[in-house]
């Protein structure tokens, strides 16, 4: 294993393309690839791997590269693409189809604002207008983050009691385009770590079966029962191949959520992506300073969304304040809406949202100074603050 | 306001918005610009009955560059939305311009059903044989062996597509090629296209500086149609199947009623609203 400096979008199609080769003793690899800012080049490396089994497939659109993964994951391949912003807009029906198919297919999100007006910066407006398509929902804060979690998304997506594809979604350019230290996994850990890829329901000669006919609706319910029922086991099977990843590569990867300071903390502020990253030096500023007992919440996990962790680590706060880079026009930011309801019942805390970076407009320390003094001077909670307006 | 035939002639420039192109030096682009504009004022089309309608690339950027109607799209899709314009406003002179990529590969279904419908606009395709925008990956015009790109470092192995032939077979009545190193004559290949009544078609050879550079030497291969225009269908596609996409000029024209929706009688709603009476 070797410290490199890479970038978000190096780091993804790195574990892409050494998850694709592990698959070579079963089905093989396939990944269906169309170019999009900012994250073409997470495909164009994948381009340069030739898998032993398996093709990199380019193709003439978004919708079409889903296409590819869909066909190839029935067919027992593991599969794999990446998009962003209005990419994924025009791949949306295959991104529903993916699911609804259970197929264990793996999606990088490079987070990126839609048009128009046509904006390349990170906003998180794009993988989440999917948060109920039942795609499993990876943020990723840092480089190192999202070459773990790359990998961990297919032990995940895979694993038979979950059969559910995963998107792992990091910030543009700020995650995508900045070099980092990043140690990144060799072939041979990753053939550890990834059990080949068996889709139960894949073509088989001896049992043809037709995928995707027409049903009345009580089978149809029966089908999103089970889709429910998958997403409530994902955060305990996380867990459980997170302690796998550590066994193989003698490293942490960042959970599912991530305190900090949330001890002994009665402000607490949730985060996601890049920004959880200058909250934490915030945080430790304003301890270093004096006695602001602030915390913070980094959040990795969007679907399913973990409530009862959430819930724990927020149980001392007397107030929350939610920093969300997205805003669904009308009830503002989502992460904001999804912490209200997770924490509703007896008792809960002064909840505030935010709307930090929408459209790509930066989140600096000054940015995040400034919800903190907001929120430690707030006595109740009001509509959510815009900052950059 | 002064009726359009009150104000004195607008020039080329005219049609030019103030916003700086950002395409690089040397693209091909910017010759496509200054034809639409020598044509525009060429046929004194007043600034306000002319709607430019793009997709998305350095070359769909044109939409900006221009001081007439406006709408700079989402990818592929400037064609289905100029459709909805002319219905709605069958007087304006429909212009809808992009790329290769946009109009060809994510495009590709509308633009045979464009071709087929024949509604009265005419569809420019900047080819530079490459995606510019997204940094150079190959296009449905790109050769199968160009293995310059990262995404198809071993060429695409597919054969491309011939854009005038494709149009041909789907139904334009339209069809022509231009170059950008002759916009004079691109410019003019542009009256007779707006001219004509049903969808026009003109391939613009638009070559990319920055990402296809041997593109350069297009001037050195492009060249006139040995032949005027047809309108015989047939005798159009073999001279595109025995020409290597260099030949310029109008191809083919015929006369075929152009489609608008709409006219006739105007429905009774109250008649059809009486079968749910109870
Ligand atoms: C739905 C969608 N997918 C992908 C993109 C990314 N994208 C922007 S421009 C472009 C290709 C442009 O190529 P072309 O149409 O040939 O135009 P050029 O830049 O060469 O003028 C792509 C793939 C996008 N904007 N929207
Ligand atoms: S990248 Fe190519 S197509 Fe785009 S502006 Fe530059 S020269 Fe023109």
């Amino acid at each position: 294993m070797s410290m490199q400096l890479v970038t978000g979008n190096h780091a993804a199609g790195h574990a892409f393309g050494l998850a694709g080769e592990a698959n070579r003793t079963a089905r093989g690899a396939v990944c269906g690839i169309y170019p999009i800012t900012p994250q073409t080049e997470i495909v164009e490396y994948v381009a340069k791997f030739s898998f032993s089994k398996g093709a990199v497939v380019p193709v003439e659109s978004e919708h079409s590269a889903m296409g590819v993964c869909l066909g190839a994951a029935m067919n027992g391949a593991r599969s794999f693409t990446a998009s962003s912003s209005n990419g994924l807009a025009y791949m949306a029906e295959n991104v529903m189809v993916a699911s609804f198919y259970r197929l264990p297919i793996v999606m990088a999100v490079v987070n990126r604002t839609l048009g128009p007006p046509w904006n390349i910066w990170a906003d998180q407006g794009d993988s989440l207008m999917f948060r109920d398509f039942a795609w499993i929902q990876l943020y990723c804060e840092t480089s190192q983050d999202v070459a773990d979690t790359s990998l961990l998304a297919f032990r995940l997506a895979e694993d038979p009691r979950i059969m559910l594809p995963v998107m792992v979604c990091m910030d543009g350019f700020i995650i995508s385009h900045t070099s980092m230290e990043v140690e990144l996994a060799e072939q041979e850990q990753v053939d550890r770590f990834l059990p080949p890829c068996n889709v139960p329901h894949k073509l088989d000669f001896d049992q043809p079966k037709t995928m995707g006919g027409m049903t009345f609706p009580q089978e149809t319910v029966a089908h999103r029962h089970e889709l429910q029922e998958a997403m409530g086991r994902v955060p305990a099977v996380f867990e459980e191949h997170r302690e796998r990843f550590r066994d193989v590569f003698d490293r942490d990867l960042a959970g599912a959520v991530e305190a900090y300071y949330c001890e002994d903390a009665d402000t607490i502020f949730v985060t996601s992506g890049s920004i959880s990253t200058t909250m934490r030096d915030v945080i430790d500023k304003r301890r270093e300073r004096g006695d602001d007992k602030v915390g913070m919440v980094a959040i990795k996990m969007f679907r399913p969304f973990p409530v009862d962790r959430i819930r724990e680590l927020c149980a001392g706060a007397k107030k929350v304040g939610v920093l969300d880079r997205n805003c669904s026009a009308d009830r503002g930011g989502i992460f904001w809406q999804e912490i209200r309801a997770a924490m509703q019942g007896g008792g809960h805390p002064l909840i505030q949202g935010y709307l930090t970076g929408v459209g790509g407009c930066d989140v600096i320390p000054k940015t995040v100074h400034e919800v903190v003094d907001d929120l430690l001077g707030r006595s109740e909670a009001g509509e959510p603050v815009w900052k950059g307006v | 306001m002064a009726l359009a035939a009150d104000r004195p002639p607008l020039k080329a420039r005219d049609y030019k918005s103030d916003i700086k192109p950002v395409w690089c030096p040397g693209c091909g682009d910017f010759a496509v610009l200054s034809a639409i504009t020598k044509a525009l004022a060429f046929l004194e089309r007043p600034r306000e009955e002319v709607a430019m309608i793009t997709g998305i690339g350095c070359s769909s950027r044109i939409a900006a560059y221009t001081r007439v109607y406006g709408f700079h799209g989402v990818h592929g899709r400037a064609l289905a939305l100029a459709g909805g314009l002319k219905a709605a406003r069958p007087d304006l002179t429909v212009l809808v311009a992009g790329g290769d990529g946009d109009g060809l590969s994510i495009g590709g279904n509308h633009f045979i059903h464009a071709c087929r419908r024949n509604m009265d606009m005419t569809y420019i395709v900047m080819d530079n044989e490459v995606y510019g925008m997204t940094k150079g990956q190959a296009s449905p015009t790109t050769d199968a062996d160009w293995d310059r790109s990262k995404l198809t470092p071993r060429g695409t192995g597919i054969r491309p597509f011939n854009p005038a032939a494709l149009a041909l077979t789907a139904g334009a009545t339209f069809i022509a090629r231009g170059f950008t190193g002759d916009p004079n004559g691109l410019a003019k290949i542009l009256v007779s296209a707006i001219e004509h009544r049903g969808f026009s078609f003109v391939q613009a050879l638009s070559p990319c500086k920055t990402f296809r550079p041997e593109q350069m030497e297009w001037k050195k291969h492009v060249r006139g149609f040995a032949q005027p225009p047809t309108h015989i269908g047939a005798l159009a596609a073999e001279r595109l199947h025995a020409d290597d996409g260099m030949s310029t000029g109008v191809i083919y024209q015929t006369d075929y009623p152009a489609f608008q929706p709409g006219g006739g009688e105007p429905g009774d709603p109250g008649q059809f609203e009486a079968e749910f009476r109870i």
